[in-house]
């Protein structure tokens, strides 16, 4: 497939890119959602961490909060319901291939700041629970400012090369004879609340070193926060134990006795602790465990 | 300046300990560091307990309320005159861009940590529930409308003394942690 992008490049140039097919079918999703269950999943994706611009005191998932990136600015879109300025005219399908493709409903790419990628095993009954808890956000009618990113990254249709040499399917498949609390860890970590794509180092086109820098950490977040290292052996030398992890992810109290601030805190505050204490001890589990390696 | 420039180092490493990045202080700003310190120290002793890990010890629970109480609110409010952040600080200049909202949380510390210390007699308790009770299947709050009141707006500042002494120990503890991680988070630069 990548090579297949990359004649296209040269021989059609962005023209060629354009008609380049990206998306993959999507079926359509008739099963009914529960918004409690959406909400929760929603809420350990990320999804109101990013879409709120809790610094410029922006309404919930009303978008608008700034990435900067190597590349420029991309800002995170208005998800509420306002059929102008948020997803209010889209269909459930049109959900499900922006969350799980990184498309468009008229299939163009997502910038990947939006972690798409770990939600790519996202099942159909998941899909419908967030499309429900969706549903239930107030419209904002307020446009997000535009992406502020130099020529070639402005050409989204350049996206489907990235797509093609980066996205990388997310390592949620269970593995057997780990114990079902290990796997429920690795399906969050590895997926909903996409651990790697902050704490993973990423190449000089933004793509996540998976074989090389996976948890290892990343010194050039967007914005210029830090994330450590989180492999087993990083956490199990900074003090931390499934305890203390677990502990963490509700509290966000370290080993040291601080509380987690930066880009961790607002993880914290706004995203893992609403999850439920399972949840976070499977987190744990899986982490200081993460030996599928 | 040598001695700045090594602090400085020391700030940005991730491994530099606080005790070290508080190297160079003087006068009004190691006071604040210190209280930070004291706060985070104290947290360190007790966090096992909070957690179950070690039995439950009321008289421990109304000293480090009592820590808390001491370095936050006003006391805290004070030790930060405008712009004064200069290295070893990491202050955000937001704190005074954003006073109102700073205050808020210096404010609900001080509010939680007293309640802390009226709730220790009542003993740790079950822990907070799966989720907290922000969760409570209210698809409001999940969704993000709470936004404010988790990020220290006036919602949970307006939660009575009388409310939140009912909670039980370990969730105090939990809340007031989260609300020094919510501080951070906003007004803290990363080290």
């Amino acid at each position: 497939m990548g090579v297949v992008a990359l004649m296209l490049a040269g021989a059609g140039g962005i023209t060629g890119l354009r008609l380049y097919p990206v998306a993959k079918p999507v079926e359509a999703i008739a099963l009914t959602g529960d918004v409690g269950a959406g909400a929760y999943l929603a809420r350990a994706s990320g999804c109101i961490a990013c879409h709120t611009d809790v610094e410029g005191g922006g309404p919930p998932l009303a978008g608008g909060t700034g990435f900067e990136t190597p590349f420029g600015t991309v800002y995170a879109a208005n998800l509420t319901t306002d059929p102008d300025f948020g997803i209010g005219d889209w269909a459930i399908e049109d959900f499900a291939k922006a969350v799980r493709q990184g498309l468009s409903p008229d299939d163009v790419p997502y910038y990947p700041v939006f972690t798409y990628a770990f939600y790519q095993d996202f099942s159909d009954q998941q899909i419908a629970d967030l499309w429900a808890a969706f549903q239930t956000v107030a419209p904002v009618s307020e446009p997000v400012p535009a992406t502020d990113l130099a020529f070639p990254f402005s050409e989204r249709d350049g996206l489907k090369l990235w797509r093609a040499a980066f996205l990388h399917a997310p390592r949620t498949t269970p593995v057997s004879g780990q114990s079902d609390i290990w796997n429920r860890g690795r399906e969050l970590v590895e997926g909903a609340t996409h651990c790697a794509a902050c704490h993973t180092e990423r190449n000089i086109a933004g793509g996540r070193k998976v074989d090389t820098g996976r948890m290892q950490g990343n010194d050039v977040l967007p914005g210029g926060s830090k994330a450590p290292a989180i492999t087993s052996a990083a956490l199990v030398s900074s003090g931390w134990d499934v305890d203390s992890l677990s502990y963490a992810l509700q509290t966000g109290i370290t080993p040291s006795g601080d509380t987690f601030g930066g880009s961790m805190g607002e993880v914290v505050q706004m995203g893992t602790r609403f999850m439920t204490q399972e949840d976070r001890i499977a987190m744990a589990t899986y982490l200081m465990d993460q030996s599928d390696e | 300046m040598k001695f700045t420039t090594f602090t400085f180092a020391a700030t940005i490493a991730v491994l530099a300990t606080t005790a070290v990045a508080h190297k160079g202080a003087t006068g009004m700003l190691l006071e604040r560091m210190n209280g930070m310190l004291a706060m985070g120290k104290a947290t360190k002793a007790i966090a096992p307990m909070m957690r179950g890990l070690e039995g439950y010890d009321a008289e421990r629970t109304s000293d480090y309320a009592a820590i808390l109480q001491a370095h936050s609110g006003d006391a805290m409010l004070a030790l930060f005159p405008e712009g004064m952040n200069a290295a070893p600080s990491v202050a955000k200049d937001a704190i005074w861009t954003n006073w109102e909202e700073f205050s808020v949380l210096a404010v609900q510390l001080e509010t939680y940590a007293t309640a802390l210390g009226l709730a220790a007699q009542n003993g740790l308790g079950e822990g907070t529930p799966a989720g907290g009770s922000m969760m409570g299947g209210d698809t409001t709050d999940m969704m993000g409308a709470d936004t404010t009141s988790m990020m220290g707006g006036a919602v949970e500042g307006e939660k009575t003394l009388e409310t939140l002494a009912s909670l039980s120990v370990s969730t105090l503890f939990a809340q007031s942690a989260q609300v020094c991680s919510a501080c951070h988070t906003k007004f803290r630069a990363e080290e």
